[in-house]
């Protein structure tokens, strides 16, 4: 299916865009995290979290949107 | 008492009695930077009983875009002594203590006790996840808030059995993955936003009113207006886990958590001191003076064998950035008691031009 992920933070500079549709075959959070780390050494190089309807998605969490934001952990202060 | 505060007694949901639960309200703020400032700022202002402020830091001069507690006149003092007097001008009812010192494993759980509430205004993960942990353990609410550029991020995290940072983050970035903060800037307007907004979570849970955002992460994109609420689930495993293991220290060294001084602490005769200049060799302006090694940042490691282990030494570059980098790399490799200075080289020439 296609999916729109929505980057924020610093994922924006890193992947140089704010988002972008892929073709994934992944339903669940857990398994789109894999599917992500496998296509770009970026995923596997960060730490961040995944988000469906603005609810933070995780483990075995079916996807059900058509958008999916990418938190990244901020430092500042 | 009522004067002062005849705007908040007049709202039907504060009242007498929300003020008198302000009064003896005790919020413990860590960090009295970007965040810190309006924090600390509204809290007084609000009337609040009992502040403690902990920061290590010393006012600099880039500072003064956004943490609004201080001025020209503050450069190179401790920034919880002067947030403590500029507060007390504004409402000298308040009690304030201040913690001019890291907070570390050693004082953490003891300073936190005293408090109801902890709010973090770290700009730190070393910080963030020690705050975090000690928090959870004493079942204290830590009003969060954090910052990048244009967005920012503010949560309650264990308040009521609600989730923890952990729960949202479980473990740290990687040492370098998320950039120091000197280095990427922010628009200065943007703490006092997500600061108001920590300031606001503390007065709602110290009256017991409205939705706390427990459970929730409040996320903010000033530039495209986005602005939303995400929930956030508790994890049980995590949250055992914090209260059965030890306290520690994560290692990413992402910010700020090394000690600095400023020339004005200082004296040129201060005996038993190392001055280290960081800088490449062609860069000036040039000083000779005793006690002085010139090592640059790319040639530290290969000239560490010079370096006394235990002399107190005193870093600095041009502008401060490679100090505090060259500082982390003798940490690593176990040389302690370095302090990076707050000025740069050409602050420095102008002080020693004073000192002779």
């Amino acid at each position: 299916m296609k999916l729109t992920l929505k980057y924020h933070g610093r994922l924006t500079e890193l992947f140089g865009k704010k988002e972008e549709t892929i073709t994934v075959t992944s339903n669940t959070a857990e398994a789109l995290k894999q599917e992500l780390e496998g296509l770009d050494i970026r995923f596997r190089e960060n730490v961040y979290q995944l988000a469906q309807n603005n609810k933070i998605i995780k483990g075995n969490e079916i996807l059900t949107a058509f958008d999916v934001d990418i938190f990244p952990p901020f430092s500042g202060g | 008492m009522n004067e002062r505060y005849a705007r908040h007694i007049s709202l039907t949901e504060v009242g007498i009695e929300g003020q008198q639960k302000l009064t003896k309200a005790k919020v413990l703020v860590i960090g009295a930077g970007g965040l810190g400032c309006p924090v600390l700022k509204y809290l007084v202002a609000a009337g609040i009983g009992t502040l403690g402020i902990v920061d290590f830091d010393t006012v600099s001069l880039s500072n003064l875009q956004r943490q609004i507690l201080y001025t020209e006149k503050d450069i190179g003092k401790n920034k919880a002594a002067v947030a403590k007097k500029r507060l007390e001008s504004l409402n000298k009812d308040v009690n304030i203590t201040i913690y001019p010192e890291v907070l570390g494993l050693e004082n953490c759980l003891t300073i936190l006790a005293s408090y109801d509430i902890v709010v973090d205004g770290t700009d730190n993960f070393t910080t963030r996840y020690l705050l975090n942990d000690a928090c959870c353990k004493l079942q204290k609410p830590l009003v969060y808030g954090s910052l990048y550029k244009y967005e920012g991020q503010v949560s309650v995290f264990n308040y009521k059995q609600g989730p923890s940072y952990r729960c949202l983050f479980p473990e740290p970035p990687k040492s370098g993955e998320v950039p120091n903060c000197n280095e990427i800037g922010v628009l200065g307007v943007l703490p006092g936003q997500i600061g108001i907004m920590q300031a606001t979570e503390v007065l709602k849970i110290v009256l017991g009113i409205g939705d706390v955002l427990s459970g929730k992460l409040l996320y903010i994109n000033v530039l495209t207006n986005d602005r939303r609420v995400i929930e956030i689930e508790r994890n049980d495993k995590i949250i055992q886990s914090i209260y059965t293991e030890e306290l520690e220290l994560i290692t990413t060294r992402d910010c700020i958590t090394i000690a600095s001084v400023s020339l004005s602490e200082m004296n040129l005769t201060d005996e038993g001191v190392c001055w280290i200049d960081v800088r490449e060799d062609h860069e000036q302006p040039q000083f000779e003076f005793p006690g002085l090694k010139k090592i640059p940042l790319s040639s530290l490691l290969d000239e560490i064998h010079t370096i006394p282990k235990t002399t107190k030494k005193i870093i600095f570059c041009q502008s401060g950035v490679r100090a505090k980098k060259a500082i982390d790399l003798l940490e690593e490799q176990q040389i302690s008691n370095c302090v990076a200075l707050s000025e740069g080289a050409n602050e420095l020439k102008y002080w020693i031009h004073q000192q002779i």
